[in-house]
C-alpha cells in the first residue's frame, strides 16, 4: 500500500480531530524535549569525562586567602572571570586585550574575540555582541595576563562593554590600533559618562592553543602560567583578598601550597573537581536513564490511547478487506507523522533550553564553568531513538491480532 | 437454475451453554438471489451474518465458498475474501464520521485502484445509489437514509459476489426503505447475491427467498 493511500486515510483522521492531534503533539514535544535535553546533558558529561580521562589530570582547585575574617567568597564568579579573560577565542582568531583606568582609579577591560570578518564569536555557546554594548556577567575581580610584561594583573571588571576592533596577528600595528581605540572606545566612553584617563593596548596573540583539543586540556595548560604569578600586585594599590588558582598536577598543587605558605596566606583545598564531576555524572546518568524510561512509558500510554480511539476506523478497514499488515502501516504512519512533527518542533525548543542549561553549567561550581557543544549529539541520539520507536510501534501493533470487532457496543459508543 | 456458491454444513457457534446463536445450521445460497432473513431480536441473526462475512469463526461445521472450504481461513486470506468477494454492510452502516461520503466509499476501492480511479468509481457508485450530490458532505451531515445508501455503495465498491447487510433499513421511513431494497434487487439482477437481515415487511416484497431465524436455527 503506497504512502499516498495511507496518507489519504490518515489525513482526515489527523485534521478532523485537531484538538486530539494538537494535544498529542504538545505531549510528544514535552517528552521529546525532556529526551533531547537529557541526552544533551549526557553528551556534556560524556565529553567531560572523556576529556578528563584523556588528559589524565588530577584537577584540583585551591583557594588562597590572605589572613582575613571573611571566608565566604564568590567562587563561581571568580572562576568564570578567569575563563573569560584567558580564554575567549577559537582557533585562527586573535584576541586583543586592552586595559583602561578610569577617573576613579578602577580598571576596566575591553576584550574582543573576532575573526577576520569581524564577526563576534560564540563563546561557549553564548554569543557576546560587543557592538551592542551587551553587559556580560563577570566577577568583580579577575586575573588578566599581560603579554608584554608577562605578569598577571588583578583587575576590577564589573562590566565588559567594548567596541570591536578588527586585528590579526599578521597586520597588527600598534599605532593603528591605538588610534582606533582612542576613536572608538575612549570617545564612546565619554558619551556614556565615563572618563578614561589612561589606556594601553596590552597585546594581540593567537590564543587558540588548546580549545580544539579540549577545554579541560586548556585549563590544565593555563594552570602552570598562573602558578608563576606568585607575586601578584595591584597597580592601584588596592588590596585583594582572594585569588583563585587551579593546579593540574600534584606537583603544581604542592608548589602552590608552598607559595601560599611562603606569603603567609591561608589556603584551602576546595575539592578535587574531577571526583566531583564523576559523582555528578553518575547522578546525571541515573536521572537520564529515568527520563528515558519515563519517555517510553508516556509514549506507550499515548500510543495505547491513540489506537483505542482509532479502533473504530481500524475495524471498519478490516471489514472492508484491509489486511492486518496494511492497518499496521496506517497506525504506524499516523504515529510517525505526529512524532515527526513533534520531533522537529522540539529541536529548536530544546536548543534554547540547552543553551539555558549551558549557562547554568557554565556558572556551575560543580562543573568548573565547563561547557561543551552538546546539541548535535542530542539530536542524533534522539533520531535513533525516534526511528527505533516507530519500528517498535509497528511491531507492537503487528503482534496484536484478532482484536477487530464490530460489536454493537462499539457502534453505540461511536454514536454517543 | 443457478449453482449454490455458498454452502454451510452443520455450523455451530456457541458463546456459552445457553447462548447458541448458530445451532446446527445447514443451508446453501445461490447467485442472483435476494435472501431476507427475519427473526426476533437476539435470535443470532447478526452472528450468522458475521460468520458469513468471515468476521467471526464457527465452532463446528464447514463453510464452503465456490467449492473452497473457508472455515479455517486465517488473517490475510480472510481479508482477501472480504476484499474481493464479500461486501459487508454492518448494522447502521459503520461509516467513518471523519470522512466524507465519497471518501467512505473510496476506502475499499483503494485496495485495488489508485486514488484517482477510486474517486471516479466511488462517484459512479454514489450516483447509482442517489447520493452523488452529497458526496462531499461528512457523514454527520447526511440523513439516515443517505447514510445507509452510502454504506451500500461502500459494500458494492469492489463489485463483490455477495453483499451481506445487517438491518440496512433500521430506523428508516418507508420511502427510503423501498429505495434500499430496490438497490439490492437491482444488484442481484447483475448475477450477484444479497443476504440481508431485516425486520421490515417491505423486504419480503423484494426478496427471492425469506428465511426465518429462530433460536439459532433457520426455518425455511
Amino acid at each position: 500500500m503506497s504512502f499516498d493511500k495511507v496518507w489519504f486515510i490518515i489525513k482526515r483522521n489527523i485534521l478532523k480531530n485537531k484538538f486530539n492531534s494538537i494535544l498529542n503533539i504538545i505531549l510528544y514535544v514535552i517528552i521529546f524535549n525532556m529526551l533531547l535535553v537529557s541526552v544533551g546533558v549526557l553528551g556534556f558529561f560524556a565529553n567531560y569525562s572523556e576529556a578528563s580521562q584523556r588528559y589524565n589530570r588530577n584537577f584540583r582547585t585551591m583557594m588562597v586567602y590572605e589572613n582575613d575574617e571573611s571566608d565566604e567568597k564568590d567562587i563561581v564568579s571568580l572562576f568564570s572571570g578567569y575563563e573569560y579573560v584567558e580564554m575567549v577565542i577559537n582557533q585562527n582568531e586573535y584576541c586583543m586585550h586592552m586595559s583602561f583606568v578610569d577617573d576613579k582609579g578602577n580598571y576596566d577591560i575591553d576584550l574582543k574575540a573576532c575573526n577576520e570578518k569581524n564577526v563576534p564569536e560564540v563563546i561557549y555557546g553564548r554569543q557576546i555582541n560587543f557592538d551592542n554594548n551587551d553587559e556580560i556577567l563577570l566577577p568583580e575581580k579577575m586575573l588578566l595576563y599581560n603579554n608584554y610584561t608577562e605578569e598577571y594583573d588583578i583587575i576590577e571588571a564589573k562590566n565588559l562593554i567594548g567596541t570591536s576592533i578588527k586585528c590579526s596577528k599578521e597586520n597588527f600595528d600598534y599605532n593603528t590600533i591605538y588610534d582606533e581605540v582612542e576613536n572608538k572606545i575612549v570617545s564612546g566612553r565619554k558619551d556614556i559618562g565615563q572618563t578614561i584617563i589612561d589606556f594601553e593596548v596590552v597585546g594581540v596573540y593567537d590564543s587558540a592553543l588548546y580549545f580544539e583539543e579540549s577545554y579541560v586540556g586548556y585549563i590544565s595548560e593555563k594552570m602552570s602560567k598562573i602558578l608563576h604569578a606568585s607575586d601578584i600586585k595591584d597597580k592601584s594599590g588596592y588590596t585583594y583578598e582572594t585569588i583563585w588558582v587551579l593546579s593540574d598536577t600534584v606537583e603544581n598543587y604542592n608548589k602552590l601550597k608552598q607559595i601560599a605558605e611562603e606569603n603567609s596566606l591561608d589556603y584551602m583545598v576546595v575539592t578535587d573537581i574531577y571526583e566531583r564531576v564523576k559523582l555528578f555524572c553518575i547522578v546525571g546518568y541515573i536521572i537520564i536513564v529515568g527520563i528515558f524510561i519515563f519517555h517510553f512509558i508516556v509514549s506507550s500510554v499515548l500510543f495505547k490511547i491513540e489506537t483505542k480511539k482509532d479502533r473504530f476506523i481500524h475495524n471498519v478497514l478490516n471489514i472492508c478487506g484491509y489486511r492486518h499488515k496494511e492497518i499496521c502501516k496506517i497506525v504506524s504512519a499516523k504515529y510517525f507523522i505526529l512524532q515527526f512533527l513533534s520531533f522537529w518542533i522540539s529541536i529548536p525548543i530544546s536548543i534554547v533550553l540547552l543553551n539555558k542549561i549551558n549557562f547554568i553549567f557554565y556558572s556551575s561550581e560543580h562543573m568548573g564553568g565547563l561547557v561543551v557543544g552538546i546539541t548535535p549529539l542530542a539530536i542524533f541520539v534522539c533520531l535513533i531513538l525516534f526511528i527505533g520507536k516507530i519500528i517498535w510501534v509497528y511491531y507492537k501493533y503487528y503482534v496484536m491480532t484478532g482484536k477487530y470487532t464490530i460489536s454493537k457496543i462499539s457502534d453505540k459508543k461511536r454514536k454517543k | 437454475m443457478s449453482k449454490d456458491f455458498l454452502i454451510l454444513k452443520n455450523v455451530y457457534k456457541r458463546y456459552s451453554d445457553d447462548i447458541i446463536p448458530i445451532n446446527n445450521i445447514s443451508i446453501s445460497f445461490k447467485m442472483s438471489k435476494f435472501y431476507v432473513i427475519k427473526g426476533a431480536s437476539g435470535a443470532g441473526k447478526s452472528t450468522f451474518l458475521h460468520v458469513l462475512g468471515l468476521l467471526e469463526k464457527v465452532d463446528e461445521g464447514e463453510i464452503i465458498w465456490c467449492e473452497n472450504d473457508i472455515t479455517k481461513l486465517n488473517g490475510d486470506k480472510v481479508s482477501e475474501y472480504r476484499k474481493k468477494k464479500i461486501g459487508f454492510m454492518p448494522q447502521s452502516g459503520l461509516l467513518i464520521p471523519e470522512f466524507t461520503a465519497l471518501e467512505n466509499v473510496m476506502i475499499p476501492i483503494l485496495l485495488n485502484k489508485d486514488i484517482k480511479e477510486a474517486e471516479k468509481l466511488a462517484c459512479d457508485l454514489l450516483e447509482k445509489v442517489g447520493v452523488y450530490n452529497r458526496r462531499n458532505h461528512f457523514i454527520k451531515q447526511l440523513s439516515g437514509g443517505e447514510q445507509q445508501r452510502v454504506a451500500i455503495a461502500r459494500a458494492m465498491a469492489n463489485n463483490p459476489e455477495c453483499i451481506i447487510a445487517d438491518e440496512p433499513t433500521g430506523n428508516l421511513d418507508e420511502d427510503n426503505e423501498r429505495k434500499i431494497f430496490e438497490l439490492f434487487k437491482q444488484y442481484t439482477l447483475s448475477g450477484k447475491c444479497v443476504i440481508c437481515v431485516s425486520h421490515s415487511d417491505k423486504a419480503e416484497e423484494y426478496a427471492d427467498e425469506v428465511l426465518h431465524y429462530k433460536k439459532g436455527e433457520i426455518i425455511l
